[in-house]
């Protein structure tokens, strides 16, 4: 270390030449390290080609820079629908994902004891979304069961006790959302 | 010259300290202490530390039985596990997503499907470094596949490739090395290193029989005992098999690598410039020659 710097430090008083600082710091996975490229007549000969033949093979290889926008249609192979109601229909309004996904998650906790059904991107009046959904889960499991919810109106999440994905997911697609 | 060195040498004992009791010293495990501690590391606190959660509310791993002799490792038996950290994983991709990422129009169906292409999306992802091969489609979802596609896929079961025929696809299993295939998952990132695309190696030795197998629609194999299979196949699923001569995709169908090219169209040797948008190719014959072989 202390000669590293005592080079070093003549290297910058007197300026003389790299060569002495690259062979003590050697990095072999630093660019700083490789040999600076020769003139051509080192390296072994190549034709170019602009053949916008060729260059669509690459093309397709570069990936897309934006998700592409929703599809318009019904019925598709998937089981994927559009989002059709539009913003004001309903007191409130879920949002899609970037991917055009329904936001409902299941968040499993507690060694796998908890289960709680989370729904994000929640647009406006979040209470009533609540009571709807309350509503529909209880007439679905009948009545005796309590459906816990815990809502988040800031951030606009709606937690469900329990795993309710697909009955959550069925409503909001009957809904266009 | 010997009585000069004697006289030296005793001069340096008349000097040199005599034994008292300030140096004297038992010999090395002439004492031994009669203590014994009453577990493996002496008695001590077992692996949890001081006090705290850490020591009382601890969740054991499964299986351990506080000390004893644990049930699975009592008595001899065969590893079914065994070495699974070095074996090949192929992470899996259900046809039920591949479906919705075409209708969700991630993927272009009108040129061949293959692992760059998947990765592309960002919906899917392997690790080369955690020993991922590619990818394993599997056939969830298979009844409800409609997309006509030519996919390349590395490990595919009998009902995958059943359901992608059905709707008069074509499907190939191919094999990529470690190296082509941190190149396949992200090609971008290699053409900015400006870097000559390399061969393809061909498959080890315990995964040549799948990559060479009809039945497999391996790249290896056989053309002509592949059309006998696919034929094969549509009569035990019970399905009409849809001539892909008589195709309008016909020729995105039938595109197929080399077995030692990693992207389509582009050949082991060639430089892409994605800035000026050329691609150097060698002239040397024996470089030539070599990326062929």
């Amino acid at each position: 270390m202390a000669l590293r710097l005592l080079i070093k430090n003549a290297i910058i008083t007197s300026g003389v030449s790299l060569r002495i600082n690259n062979s003590i710091c050697k990095r072999d996975s630093s660019y700083r390290s490789s040999p600076i490229a020769q003139d051509p007549s080192h390296y072994t000969k190549y034709e170019v080609s602009s053949s916008p033949e060729e260059w669509k093979f690459v093309e397709r290889l570069l990936p897309l820079t934006i998700i592409p926008p929703p599809p318009d249609g019904k019925n598709f192979p998937s089981g994927w629908q559009p989002q059709t109601a539009k913003f004001g229909q309903y007191p409130y309004f879920v949002h899609r994902t970037r991917n055009h996904m329904l936001p409902v998650y299941l968040k499993v906790s507690m060694r796998g004891t908890r289960r709680i059904t989370q729904i994000n991107n929640v647009d406006g009046d979040i209470w009533k979304l609540e009571e709807a959904l309350k509503k529909y889960l209880q007439k679905v499991y009948g009545d005796k069961r309590i459906i816990a919810t815990k809502v988040h109106e800031v951030c606009g999440h709606l937690c469900i006790h329990g795993d309710h994905v697909s009955r959550v997911n069925e409503w909001l697609l009957k809904k266009g959302l | 010259m010997t009585s000069f060195t004697n006289k030296n040498i005793l001069n340096l004992l008349r000097n040199l300290p005599r034994i008292s009791i300030s140096n004297l010293k038992n010999n090395d495990g002439a004492v031994k202490k009669n203590q014994r501690g009453r577990a493996q590391h002496g008695g001590d606190k077992h692996g949890h530390g001081n006090k705290g959660s850490k020591a009382r509310q601890n969740f054991m791993r499964p299986g351990y039985e506080t000390g004893n002799n644990p049930f699975y490792m009592r008595f001899p038996r065969e590893q079914y596990y065994k070495d699974h950290h070095t074996k090949r994983q192929y992470p899996p991709l259900s046809l039920n997503s591949l479906q919705k990422m075409i209708d969700l129009n991630r993927i272009d169906i009108t040129k061949p499907i293959d692992l760059s292409v998947l990765c592309n999306t960002g919906l899917y992802s392997i690790k080369p470094e955690d020993k991922h091969f590619g990818v394993n489609l599997i056939d969830e979802g298979a009844d409800m596949f409609k997309a006509k596609i030519n996919i390349e896929v590395q490990w595919a079961s009998e009902s995958t490739i059943a359901a992608i025929e059905r709707n008069g696809g074509v499907i190939t299993t191919s094999f990529f090395d470690v190296n082509s295939l941190y190149i396949l998952i992200n090609p971008k990132k290699f053409f900015q290193r400006g870097e000559a695309i390399p061969r393809r190696m061909i498959p080890p030795e315990d995964a040549i029989l799948y990559y060479s197998s009809a039945a497999n629609r391996g790249y290896l194999a056989d053309p002509e005992k592949i059309s006998w299979e696919r034929f094969v196949l549509s009569q035990k699923y019970g399905y009409k098999l849809p001539k892909i001569e008589d195709d309008p995709d016909y020729e995105m169908l039938i595109s197929r690598k080399d077995q030692r090219q990693i992207f389509y169209g582009l050949e082991p040797g060639w430089v892409i410039n994605l800035k000026d948008k050329v691609i150097l190719k060698p002239i040397d014959p024996q470089l030539k020659e070599f990326y062929k072989s």
